[in-house]
């Protein structure tokens, strides 16, 4: 995905003089493309997150559009009030780029997990958040992100996730369809949309529809989608590599609280106790249940 | 011209202050000099055209003595000279941390250490232009404690970003005391110049040694400037010169109507 996303920005910026880069010291074999074709727009600073927040409000200032990249934790969490005061109070067209976002660095230990990174950007004013779950929903959100000239945090997990559509993403709006509307349903938001997929194929097979949705956009904009979806009366899963504490399954949770009749919604997402567990992505995945024999197990109860 | 320029800001900060019955007068008397010669010898912006390209860019980092840069600014025409007196009541447009809604404030800041680095960015963007105007960063001393100052310090040497200048208003006292007994920053001279500035060392009360350093900072190349400032916090009122005590407390009403007899 962090490949897709270079690739992506190459092609953008070719056509564009204000398009700058910026990293905090990483991107060894992954930013390279975009520093060969536009030296002059690319800036290592170092490790100094706070002043690549504020050089970016800067440059953003002036009329330019700035991506920034770094490790979820330290390109959210570490310069947390720059993004705040400088980029969403002044409403600024810059995107806050993250690899690591969930767990796929679990084996590096709890520096490395970005497990609270959903919670502290989405509260900000004026910012949208991008999940993509693979290579096409990223090009999806890239083609939002483009046009979109306020402040931007794009969650990337790692590389080498698997494709999970067949062709380009045609949703008209942000939420994309993957199995209609049933009674159990799963809002999956991220990267581990390949478990929820998994889980709907197995019950596929016994006969039972389960629902499935992928949500790669959490916005203001986004609320009618999932309120919509939310007043139909059934039953909703929602599905993150992330905390439970204000992430996704918070923002689908508050949503829902706001209906006359609220939807059921049951949240997966990374456990309170054992958000230091160490481990690669899928035995993590495991422990806390949000991979496809944990949603088996939480259909399972639903379905007796 | 900066004298009397002088005289307006020392009266609107008094009374802003006074009358609102709020803090951070200290703070605004210590670089009202540096603002004086600033804004009316040094900077080119235009109240006609505040968003022009080719406009020096000031941003104030220690965004708590808003009050003197909503005097300057109505002083130059940005906004009617009216809204001085509803500084930070209900409802205003004048917020006791500098705000990038106020016609001609280029950004706000409030916590402390951001400016350098906002500025910074901006100063690229003008080198990569061809943008030959000057980017002007206002700091405090207690400023210098942050480490994000220090990355944006060491980034902007080692990129030789000659557009940006830094002003330091080292009035010796920050918020909870002495700057020497909480980080010293001596000798901040050499440090800078160590960092890799261009560095002055001048009297911030003296007009013409500021207007002399802002003069020689604006032809100087291949390095970014910064002209430490050693100033007197509280500077004007007798009994606040020198004093922790002119962060926080108003000016009674007889201290404001010395300094406007005075005037
Ligand atoms: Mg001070």
């Amino acid at each position: 995905m962090r490949n897709s996303f270079v690739e992506n920005l190459v092609k953008y910026a070719s056509k564009k003089k204000n398009v700058y880069l910026l990293t905090g010291d990483l991107g060894f074999s992954v930013l390279e493309p975009f520093i060969k074709k536009n030296p002059k727009n690319f800036f290592n600073m170092g490790v100094a997150e706070q002043n690549m927040m504020g050089v970016s409000s800067g440059l953003a200032l002036e009329g330019n559009k700035v991506f920034t990249y770094s490790i979820s934790n330290f390109a959210t969490s570490r310069c947390h009030e720059q993004i705040r005061n400088d980029i969403c109070y002044h409403d600024l067209d810059v995107t806050v780029v993250a690899v690591g976002g969930g767990l796929p660095y679990g084996t590096h230990g709890y520096t490395h997990h970005g497990i609270e990174d959903i919670t502290i950007t989405r509260c900000l004013p004026n910012m949208t958040v991008y999940v993509p779950a693979d290579r096409l929903e990223l090009e999806f959100c890239f083609n939002k992100i483009i046009k979109n000239t306020s402040p931007k945090y794009l969650r990337l997990a790692k590389g080498g996730e698997p494709d999970l559509y067949k062709k380009k993403i045609s949703a008209s709006g942000n939420v994309i369809c993957h199995k209609k509307l049933s009674e159990i349903n799963i809002l999956s938001c991220g990267s581990i949309l390949v478990e929820a997929i998994d889980c709907c194929d197995f019950y596929k097979e016994k006969g039972i529809n389960v629902g499935l949705f992928s949500c790669p956009i959490i916005s203001e904009e986004t609320k009618p989608e999932i309120k919509k979806l939310l007043s139909k009366g059934k039953t909703f899963i929602t599905l993150e590599e992330h905390k439970k504490i204000g992430g996704f399954g918070s923002y689908v949770s508050e949503i829902s609280v706001s209906l006359e009749e609220p939807a059921r919604v049951i949240s997966c997402g990374v456990l309170s106790d054992g958000y230091d567990l160490v481990g690669n992505q899928k035995y993590l995945r495991s422990l806390h249940g949000i991979d496809k024999e944990g949603l088996v197990k939480v259909i399972n109860k639903l379905l007796k | 011209m900066s004298e009397l320029f002088a005289k307006k800001l020392l009266e609107d900060v008094v009374r802003m202050t006074s009358e609102a019955k709020t803090s951070h007068v200290g703070g605004c008397l210590s670089c009202l000099d540096i603002i004086s010669v600033l804004f009316t010898e040094v900077i080119n912006i235009d109240k006609k055209n505040p968003n022009s390209k080719n406009r020096d860019r000031f941003i104030l980092s220690k965004g708590h003595t808003a009050a003197i840069i909503y005097s300057a600014l109505a002083n130059k025409g940005f906004f009617s000279r009216k809204w001085l007196s509803t500084f930070i009541q209900d409802g205003t447009k004048l917020p006791g941390h500098i705000d990038h809604k106020v016609p001609g404030v280029e950004f706000s800041t409030g916590s402390l250490g951001h400016g350098l680095s906002v500025g910074l960015g901006m100063a690229l963007s003008m080198r990569y232009n061809n943008i030959k105007s000057n980017v002007y960063v206002l700091v405090s001393d207690g400023e210098m404690n942050t480490g994000s100052t220090w990355e944006a310090i060491m980034f902007a040497a080692h990129h030789k970003v000659d557009n940006l200048i830094c002003i330091v208003d080292k009035n010796k006292i920050q918020s909870f005391g002495e700057t020497k007994d909480i980080i010293n920053l001596d000798p901040l001279y050499e440090k800078w110049e160590t960092y890799g500035w261009n560095t002055y060392d001048i009297d911030g009360h003296n007009h013409s040694e500021i207007k002399k350093a802002f003069i020689d900072s604006k032809k100087y190349s291949k390095k970014p400037s910064v002209i430490i400032c050693n100033t007197i916090k509280g500077k004007g009122i007798k009994d606040f010169e020198g004093r922790l005590i002119s962060h926080y407390r108003p000016p009674s009403e007889d201290q404001l109507n010395d300094i406007l007899k005075g005037i």
